[in-house]
């Protein structure tokens, strides 16, 4: 090895044997910034092969080598160790990142420490530079640093935090104690101090909340240390967060020496659980509000049928009677004009009673029970013709009914519903020599309808919608005597089984009257049901 | 002479109703009570009636079904629970065409259950029809 004619007393084997025996890099260097001598690590350190390599003035090596500060600013050659301490800095522990420009991705971590060797006069002579690589060590840091902060984002994704508190041997809490940013965040505090007073975190527990660490001590054993709990803050805004615990109690023997736990905000999921009970409480009131004010419609409206049916005949009865009473024991005295008004009277009483009966009835057949069957409609169907007909005995009438036809509905109330379609059928083909009057079922949108068909009077379309509205009339009484009251009774019916109607016609051509009834098990309710089919314009009823 | 009781609150039609039975000649037996509590005390002899004691019953009672005080139901329920009118004849009258009268009547023992027809002809001809009945074909029990 060559020695510098500046050299210190380093000639002595047994030092020299030293310097090049250590583990951490030694740099010396005279003051015309010469490198002078290398040991072996501080050459394997910097990436050299051999000292031959590395004993050449500092000055060339910014060729070589890239310093920076940690936080990325590359230093200038002055600022280098070996100029610094050359210049008379104290360099202690100063961290770079060494680059080596003549290779990709060389690039280390070392801590440079440096001093100057005086002669015994005092007089500087060389610096000493000693250099550790604390690559490895960085790095092992830097991931602790990043494992650590990736907890920190889990936690404040999570929202949990988590908290530990000793217990010491007279069992009160140590404190300060430990708690995480999330949980320092959670109760209104700055993140950053993770040593925390109790009193700091209870500053806005919800006063009726006791704390946790008192409540989890009550219940937690060693057999069972497992504490599961609620608490509420309030915020300086006036909210209130509604916090779940899970603390777990460690154990010494018999003795507790530390609560640790998770923390979590909960106020979202609390509000909307509070939310739906309050929506579900809500509802159920309001279904109860309006079962009950249907139930006193419903009952108000029998009571209604029923004084109708009572005080509105009554004072008819009169009339009509006393009237007839007049006709009776006092025709004599009277004039022809005189009993022919009686007779209007008389008339008149007929035919408001038979309208009170009407509406009566239409009341009736959508209030009650429906009593559902299956049954054969035709035979249904003959069975009231043979009604409808008898008040019509002298009429040429050919009647056929498709066999098969199956219905499910309360049988009674579909008889009601085909006596009124066959006898209207009847009624407004009076002006036929022959009517021909067919039941048979046909198909439409998917629905098999039951209808009756005749070759009669028919209808405008235009005025179809009228044809469901009680007491509306398409005829004259002098062409049709009728008071309007059979197909609102029809459609009413229709509507309470959940079916749907149709009727399609035209004048001079006929008409045909439909109802289709849904089959047993998918009966839907009567607010679903609508009149649909030939005529559009009845959806509106 | 056996009686008919006819319990009728309504002025026109116990008129009408007269002027029937007088057309097949019952006018002259049958008494008019205007209410229910009325027409109990007719049976039992009590109140007004106390001096009927010892009085037969009537041979039917004509009870119409809306009455002042006493219902015409409650007034045959309480024939109907004595021991003395168990068995008393009794016709519902009634303007109601309800399904609940018919039935509740029946139910509570009625013998006849009549609604009043609004048309004079009809009318006249069910209460003769029913007093004639009653009065000269029904054997009492």
């Amino acid at each position: 090895m060559k020695k510098p004619s500046t050299a210190p007393k380093l000639a002595e084997a047994n030092l020299e044997a030293v310097f090049e025996t250590l583990d951490e890099g030694l740099v010396l260097a005279n003051f015309e910034a010469n490198v002078v001598h290398w040991n072996r690590a501080a050459v394997e350190m910097h990436g050299m092969v051999s000292s031959a390599e590395a004993e050449r003035p500092l000055a060339e090596f910014v060729a070589v080598y890239q310093l920076e500060e940690l936080g990325g600013r590359v230093l200038p050659y002055e600022e280098w160790p070996l100029p610094r301490t050359l210049a008379g800095d104290c360099v202690r522990g100063m961290q770079c990142r060494v680059r080596r420009l003549d290779r990709d991705n060389w690039v280390r971590i070392f801590v440079y420490s440096g001093s100057l060797i005086k002669d015994a006069a005092g007089k500087p002579t060389m610096a000493v530079l000693h250099v550790s690589d604390v690559t490895a060590r960085r790095a092992a840091e830097a991931s602790l640093e990043e494992a650590d902060e990736r907890m920190r984002r889990a936690q404040r994704v999570s929202r949990f935090g988590t908290f530990e508190i000793d217990i010491d041997e007279t069992g009160k809490p140590v404190e300060p104690y430990f708690c995480s940013d999330q949980l320092l965040r959670i109760h209104g505090l700055p993140a950053g101090g993770n040593m925390v007073m109790l009193a700091d975190m209870r500053a806005r527990l919800h006063p009726e909340d006791p704390p946790t660490l008192e409540r989890s001590r009550n219940t937690i054993t060693p057999e069972s240390p497992e504490y599961e709990g609620a608490y509420r803050l309030s915020t300086p805004a006036g909210e209130v967060r509604h916090i779940r615990v899970h603390a777990q109690g460690f154990f010494e023997g018999r003795r507790l020496v530390r609560v640790a736990g998770t923390a979590q905000d909960v106020t979202t999921e609390a509000d909307a659980l509070r939310e739906l009970v309050e929506l579900s409480a809500s509802l159920e009131r309001r279904v109860g509000e309006r079962t009950g004010e249907l139930a006193a419609v419903n009952a108000e409206l029998e009571s209604f049928a029923y004084a109708v049916s009572h005080d509105l005949r009554a004072p008819l009865r009169a009339i009509a009677g006393f009237s007839q009473a007049i006709v009776e024991d006092h025709g004599d005295e009277l004039s022809t004009g005189a009993k022919s008004y009686l007779d209007e009277i008389v008339g008149a009483s007929r035919k408001m009673g038979e309208l009170i009966d009407a509406l009566l009835l239409l009341s009736r057949y959508t209030r009650g029970e429906l009593h559902k069957d299956t049954f054969d409609l035709g035979r249904v169907a003959e069975r009231a013709f043979a009604v409808v007909v008898r008040d019509a005995p002298e009429r040429r009438v050919t009647f056929t009914v498709e066999p098969g036809l199956l219905a499910c509905g309360d049988i009674r109330l579909i008889e009601n519903v085909l006596q009124n379609l066959l006898a209207n059928a009847l009624k407004y083909s009076s002006r036929k020599e022959e009517a021909i009057i067919a039941v048979h079922s046909e198909e439409s949108e998917g629905k098999r309808y039951f209808c009756v068909t005749d070759n009669g009077a028919g209808f405008s379309m235009s005025y179809a919608a009228k044809l469901f509205q009680p007491f509306q009339r398409l005829h004259r009484q002098d062409e049709f005597p009728g008071i309007g009251i059979g197909l609102a009774t029809v459609q009413r019916i229709v509507k309470r089984h959940g079916g749907t109607f149709m009727a399609r016609g035209a004048i001079g051509q006929g008409a045909t009257f439909g109802f289709w009834l849904p089959p047993e098990k998918s009966i839907r309710g009567p607010e679903r049901s609508s009149v649909t089919g030939a005529t559009p314009a009845l959806s509106e009823n | 002479m056996r009686r008919i009781l006819l319990v009728e609150d309504n002025a026109a039609d116990e008129k009408l109703t007269l002027r029937a039975l007088r057309k097949v000649n019952l006018a002259n037996q049958v008494d008019v009570v205007r209410d229910g509590q009325q027409a109990l005390d007719y049976l039992f002899s009590e109140g007004e009636f106390i001096d009927r004691k010892e009085a037969r019953l009537p041979v039917v009672v004509l009870l119409d079904v809306n009455l002042p005080r006493v219902s015409g139901l409650d007034v045959l329920a309480a024939i109907r629970a004595k021991e003395l009118t168990k068995t008393l004849p009794v016709v519902m009258l009634t303007s109601s065409a309800e399904d609940r009268d018919r039935v509740q009547s029946y139910a509570s023992g009625a013998n006849s259950y009549v609604q009043k027809p609004v048309v004079f002809e009809e009318f006249a001809e069910t209460v003769g029809r029913l007093g004639v009945y009653w009065y000269l074909t029904n054997e009492p029990p």
